[in-house]
């Protein structure tokens, strides 16, 4: 069945791709996120970049102009400006660009806050490139790795008119690290970051980033090199703002931004509101179509699905309830589709205690778990994997035969009894940790049943998710076995592998619940973090994962999947792109 | 008098004292409970999870951790730890929909409670006075999440008579507002309808035995003025008395699952989404309102008690 | 120092101590009451239904083993988990995760759960531990707060001032709110009294939890009626005849409270029937995967639509077994007071 979902989502895209190619040849693209140039265009190796985005920004120029004017001149069969209601499940943990780390801000918050860099607006593989945003163009890296430039471009202005100044980003970080964002540890690596925090003062200057106002040029100097860190200029946690912004959470009055958006109105744990911001203009990134997005709390999701089908909603970010997928994707298939994030979600095995510290129980327990069964569990919203880094992400390379069997297909629960037998851990007593969102829980207790059918003595125990982490973190707790999952940050192999990196490994907050710890795995990410041109290493990051999976270090077995579910008024068919990291795209958005 | 209200008076703070201190400690054992390390994020560092601890004074000593808190629950700078909302401005916001399904419930099973008792009393014994009873028993013997969910998912979901849930404000749509709480309204007073009526019922049979009504039937008074004017007028003291009790404890964030189920967006849910996520500052804020208000009324009814009944004051 | 003991607690358990209370003299146990207990047909009814559930629930490895063959953390999510029905082979999980009905079979009788999970056998051995939880928190309660009720309400003094405020304490918290927090607590953590120690996940918290809760419900008319009798002839008699404080409260007062504890102890088995369900509803209450009526609602209302039955059946199971819980208290309730004016007709 799995598959059968898989396909009928992949013939939904290549449907709707067609659709669209068909709309564009009709008139000028109305959705400016892709525009034909890109698609036409072969990727251009790093150094030709900076051509490439020149000539883009002047054809971009060009195209944009006629194509909004021709999406303005559609406008008045329905009246006015065109604004939008979508759902949300809950406040998000902010909607300030400094202290979110919560996918369904993200998914407002960069269309706000454009940070130096971004990426492209384009499903699949185009989205995970890295483009200027504020910058001027890509940073230039130092041959030792560690100095990052860049320059600012000329003439931005943030949403209200405030010029938009060099020493604005220096700004930024700082309201990351003095807040105590989570997002704090993802530029510990600038030189004085640590000191920065320790001191405590908001006032303090950061030594590793010089600012030049008066040439926009911005240096960064790193304590060591560091790969992914273009990647981590590219987070909304760097987005800038006025370097008058206070250091507090602004939630309730969001500082503005340079973007397609800007968040006028906030209104905590009620609603807030997503304007055009009609002075945007930057090469590469689309304006917005809809005039004013009003995102509002609807903390029940069955009633917001409810209302997207009675149009009281045009649009939710999470997923309708399992109960009512299968409603959904039988009635309102016209404007629902279903696509695979890039997230692996896995048990980790934890190599330090009993019985897993036995490589044949690790090995039992990948021969043991059925996927099927699992994507069942999440109301076939999981796309069974044998991989530990997911689809889509530089680096991945399918497994094919999997050690462990397929992952579409039956377990060999014989085999790991053997397994069991042979290590001797038969009647071991294993506590199954999980969380207790619907989906964890229900995964977690059919994990403790299949350890107990392969003759270990396994009991779940389920704890709220707002202390699961940290518990599970904490080595006191002593967690042997459990469900994890990670999402990516930024489409990065390193990102994935911190779970995994036995260096990273810490007595409390350690996010490598398994305590994963193979000195070649170790070596290899260290060696290839520090590697600036990810496309040259993309095997042998490959080569990790395999390893990661082979020697049974944990026991990945699906990829997250997430839904475009919208209101019968919006043009599902033209105007929903699914970018591969922010998930669905406003600015692509439209109405009928 | 005045020293009775002020013996109430101090205790009732004693009493609040005690529950603050109480759910104060039940977020301080909870294991890996530590608000810095949550706030901390996934994969955070050391230093950062100590700078965090600094800052909002986690590394307190636990009785200054308690009286900061508390400070902070009166001047209204309380935040939520796990999306730093501010817990005092949340329930002020939460209280309209609170309120509303408090003031329409208790309405709704004080008029049908008496009216059932009443009408119980008089049929005692007969057919209608054992069917009454025992509608009763079932309306105190259904969980109310469970009647409450049913309720919005197959009368409002399914057949759409109702909405399903969702609040919305007197202010703007008068009867969207009773609309929308129909059903919230059904489903938490029948819990209290069943037990009204039965006080009730208990209480016009005692009445009914009492001397005085044998006087005012002596005196010629119609049966009906006798029940009425007499015996219906003492019966309801005790049940208007248990009225401002369980008035105070719905107010008081006591609802919480009737507010969930239909996502009422209220005081209680906000405690009752705050307490799934061990969120410490908005559970104590909440609880410290429930009890404020149960306390009060307590006190109020036992006052209002006190002035009707000398034995009580004596006591 | 308060009248009025009872307020009914919301959502979870409208307790009515309030129509024991107005009584503060008991009359003796009438043998007639007793017989009027026997012949009340509804009584009977809820007497009987109740034993029908009891002996279910204490059938339920029977059941299990003999008749569905699983155990109630099975789990049947693989596409392989089939079952027949009409002689049709079907999957107990469909592919979006959505459970199988009711067979009406040996397995799968009463359908399957959203982790495929026989309901029959979750709602014997779930029952089983909701009335356990219920049976044991009330009578706990009972063997707290009568002692409480006792020494505050005799002794009066200092001790009467601390035990009615830690009641007033306990009173004054919202108690749904007052038993998550303590449940959540204490499942993380499990409990440790001296040597005593109890895990996280066992029955035993939501038991103690309950019972916690529930003590004014059940000290405060104690200590009421305590307060009165003390004041009769017949306790100034034994102290006159030199009866020690101690004596008197087991030997004259202790007595004197049975029917008015009687009449109570199933109301708080009901209620706490109810509360166990919130608690474990919330997830503060029995942990998974342990069955109870509670958390098989808890799972069962995620799958509304497509599988009513997982929510229909232990919602009923539930009803069912406080109602005749209800009924039968009430019958014996009626028998104690000896209700001149219903029994007149």
């Amino acid at each position: 069945m799995r598959a059968v979902v898989r396909a009928t989502y992949y013939i939904a895209l290549r449907v709707s791709f067609r659709r669209s190619k068909l709309c564009k040849a009709a008139r000028p693209p109305a959705n400016s996120a892709q525009p034909p140039i890109v698609i036409s265009r072969p990727e251009p190796p790093l150094t030709m970049r900076t051509k490439t985005i020149k000539a883009l920004a002047v054809s971009l120029a060009l195209a944009v102009a006629p194509a909004l004017a021709a999406c303005g001149e559609r406008e008045p069969t329905s009246g006015g400006p065109a604004s939008i209601t979508i759902g949300l499940s809950a406040q998000p943990d902010a909607l300030d660009p400094a202290l979110s780390y919560a996918p369904e801000a993200w998914e407002s918050l960069w269309l706000v806050y454009t940070p130096l860099l971004t990426y492209r607006h384009a499903e699949g593989e185009a989205g995970t490139e890295l483009i200027p945003g504020l910058a001027e163009d890509l940073p230039t890296i130092s041959d030792d790795g560690k100095t990052y430039t860049l320059r600012l471009r000329e003439g931005l202005e943030y949403s209200d008119g405030t010029p938009v100044k060099a020493s604005d980003f220096e700004h930024a970080i700082q309201r990351v690290l003095n807040l105590e964002s989570p997002g704090t540890p993802f530029f510990t690596g600038i030189v004085g970051a640590e000191d920065y925090v320790e001191r405590g003062k908001p006032k303090a200057d950061i030594e590793g980033i010089e600012t030049d106002d008066d040439t926009g040029e911005i240096t960064i100097t790193l304590t060591k090199p560091d790969g992914t860190f273009s990647n981590v200029l590219a987070m909304n946690f760097a987005g800038l703002v006025p370097g008058d912004t206070p250091f507090e959470d602004l939630t309730k009055t969001p500082p503005p931004g340079v973007g397609p958006y800007e968040l006028t109105d906030s209104e905590p744990n009620r609603e807030f509101v997503l304007e055009r911001n009609d002075s945007f203009d930057l090469p590469g990134i689309p304006r917005g179509q809809i005039d004013r997005i009003t995102a509002t709390i609807v903390k029940d999701p069955r009633r917001a699905t409810e209302d997207v089908i009675s149009g009281r909603l045009d649009y939710i970010v999470d997923p309708p309830v399992p109960d009512q997928l299968a409603e959904v994707r039988e009635r309102y298939g016209d404007r629902f589709k279903e696509f695979t994030t890039i997230s692996t979600y896995y048990f980790f095995l934890n190599s330090r205690i009993e019985p897993f510290d036995d490589p044949k129980v690790r090995e039992a327990v990948n021969y043991a778990i059925d996927k099927r069964a699992i994507a069942r569990l999440f109301g076939g919203l999981m796309a069974p994997t044998c991989n530990f880094f997911p689809p889509g992400l530089p680096g991945y390379q399918r497994l094919d035969p999997c050690p462990w069997g397929d992952p579409n297909a039956a377990p060999d629960q014989e085999r790991a009894r053997e397994l069991i037998r042979e290590a001797g851990a038969e009647g071991a007593e294993v506590t199954v940790w999980g969380n207790n969102e619907p989906e964890p829980e229900r995964v977690t207790e059919y994990y403790a049943d299949v350890l107990n059918q392969i003759g270990l003595d396994a009991k779940p125990k389920v704890i709220d998710s707002s202390v699961y982490f940290q518990t599970v973190g904490n080595e006191r707790t002593e967690a042997q076995t459990g469900f994890a999952n990670f999402f990516q940050d930024f489409p990065h192999p390193a990102n994935f592998m911190t779970v995994v990196d036995g260096d990273a490994i810490q007595p409390t907050n350690n996010s490598n619940f398994g305590n994963v710890d193979d000195p070649e795995i170790n070596a290899g990410i260290d060696r290839l973090s520090k590697e600036p041109d990810l496309r040259a290493v993309k095997d042998q990051w490959a080569q990790l994962d395999r390893q990661l999976v082979e020697d049974a270090w944990l026991a990945p077995y699906g990829n997250r999947m997430l839904t475009t579910f919208m209101s019968e008024r919006m043009d599902f068919d033209r105007c929903s792109l699914v970018h591969p990291l922010y998930q669905n795209d406003y600015t692509s958005f439209c109405l009928k | 008098m005045v020293r009775f209200m002020l013996r109430r008076l101090l205790a009732m703070v004693l009493v609040l004292l005690a529950v603050s201190v109480v759910v104060f400690l039940i977020f301080n054992v909870i294991p890996n409970g530590d608000p810095a390390a949550r706030m901390a994020g996934k994969q955070a560092t050391a230093t950062q999870v100590e700078a965090i601890r600094r800052e909002w004074g986690f590394d307190e000593p636990i009785w200054v951790q308690y009286a900061t808190t508390m400070r902070k629950v009166f001047t209204g700078d309380l935040i939520s730890y796990t999306n730093r909302l501010d817990v005092d401005e949340e329930i002020l916001r939460g209280l309209p929909a609170t309120l509303s399904l408090a003031i329409g419930a208790a309405v709704i099973w004080m008029v049908l409670g008496v009216a059932f008792g009443a009408f119980a009393a008089l049929r005692a014994g007969r057919l209608a006075d054992r069917a009454i009873s025992v509608l009763a028993l079932v309306g105190i013997s259904v969980p109310v999440f469970w009647l409450g969910a049913l309720m919005s998912h197959y009368l409002g979901f399914r057949a759409g008579i109702f909405p399903s849930g969702g609040y919305e404000p007197l202010t703007r749509d008068p009867l969207g507002w009773a609309y929308h709480l129909v059903l919230p309204w059904t489903a938490l007073a029948l819990l209290f309808v069943g037990l009204y009526s039965r006080v009730l019922r208990a209480s016009v049979l005692d009445g009914l035995r009492q001397p005085y009504v044998e006087t005012a039937r002596a005196k010629g008074l119609s049966e009906r003025r006798v029940l009425v004017g007499h015996v219906l007028k003492n019966s309801l003291i005790p049940i208007v008395s248990l009225w401002g009790l369980d008035f105070a404890v719905v107010l008081g964030g006591g609802a919480i699952l009737t507010e969930s189920v239909f996502d009422l967006d209220g005081v209680g849910q906000f405690a009752a989404d705050a307490i799934a996520q061990l969120d410490a500052p908005p559970v104590l804020a909440v609880t410290l309102l429930g009890a404020f208000f149960v306390v009060l009324l307590g006190a109020v009814v036992d006052i209002v008690h006190a002035a009707l009944d000398a034995r009580v004051r004596v006591t | 120092m308060t009248a009025w003991t009872s307020s009914a607690p919301p959502e979870a358990l409208p307790s009515t101590p309030q129509e024991v209370r107005v009584d503060p003299v008991p009359p003796p146990v009438p043998p007639v009451g007793v017989r009027r207990l026997l012949r009340s047909r509804l009584v009977i009814a809820s007497a009987v239904a109740l034993g029908l559930l009891v002996a279910a629930c204490i059938a339920a490895p029977l059941w299990a083993a003999a008749v569905a063959g699983t155990s109630p953390e099975r789990t049947n999510a693989s596409p392989d988990d089939t079952v027949v029905v009409d002689g049709e082979e079907r999957s107990v999980l469909a592919d979006d995760g959505r459970p199988i009905g009711p067979t009406w079979g040996r397995r799968f009788f009463l359908g399957a759960d959203d982790e495929g999970r026989d309901v029959m056998v979750r709602l014997l051995y779930g029952g089983r531990a909701s009335l356990a939880i219920g049976i044991g928190a009330a009578l706990l309660t009972a063997l707290l707060a009568v002692p409480l009720g006792l020494v505050a309400g005799y002794l009066r003094g200092p001790i009467d001032a601390v035990v009615t405020w830690a009641l007033d304490v306990i009173w004054a918290f919202p108690v749904v709110l007052l038993g998550v927090a303590l449940g959540v607590a204490l499942a993380l953590g499990g409990l440790k009294i001296g040597p005593i120690e109890i895990a996280g996940g066992s029955r035993l918290i939501p038991l103690l939890v309950i019972a916690v809760v529930y003590i004014p419900y059940m000290a405060r008319p104690i200590r009421a009626q305590v307060r009165s009798l003390a004041e009769r002839e017949f306790v100034e008699a034994a102290r006159a005849q030199g009866a020690g404080p101690v004596r008197i409260m087991v030997a004259e007062l202790l007595p004197n409270l049975t029917s008015t504890i009687v009449a109570l102890v199933p109301l708080l088995m009901a209620n706490a029937i109810l509360l166990e369900a919130a608690l474990s509803f919330l997830g503060a209450g029995v942990q998974p995967p342990d069955p109870s009526l509670g958390t098989m609602l808890r799972d069962g209302i995620e799958r509304l639509t497509t599988a009513p039955h997982a929510t229909l059946v232990p919602g009923l199971a539930l009803v069912a077994a406080v109602l005749s819980i209800n009924l039968l208290g009430d019958g014996v309730r009626e028998a104690l007071e000896g209700d001149a004016v219903a029994d007149g007709s």
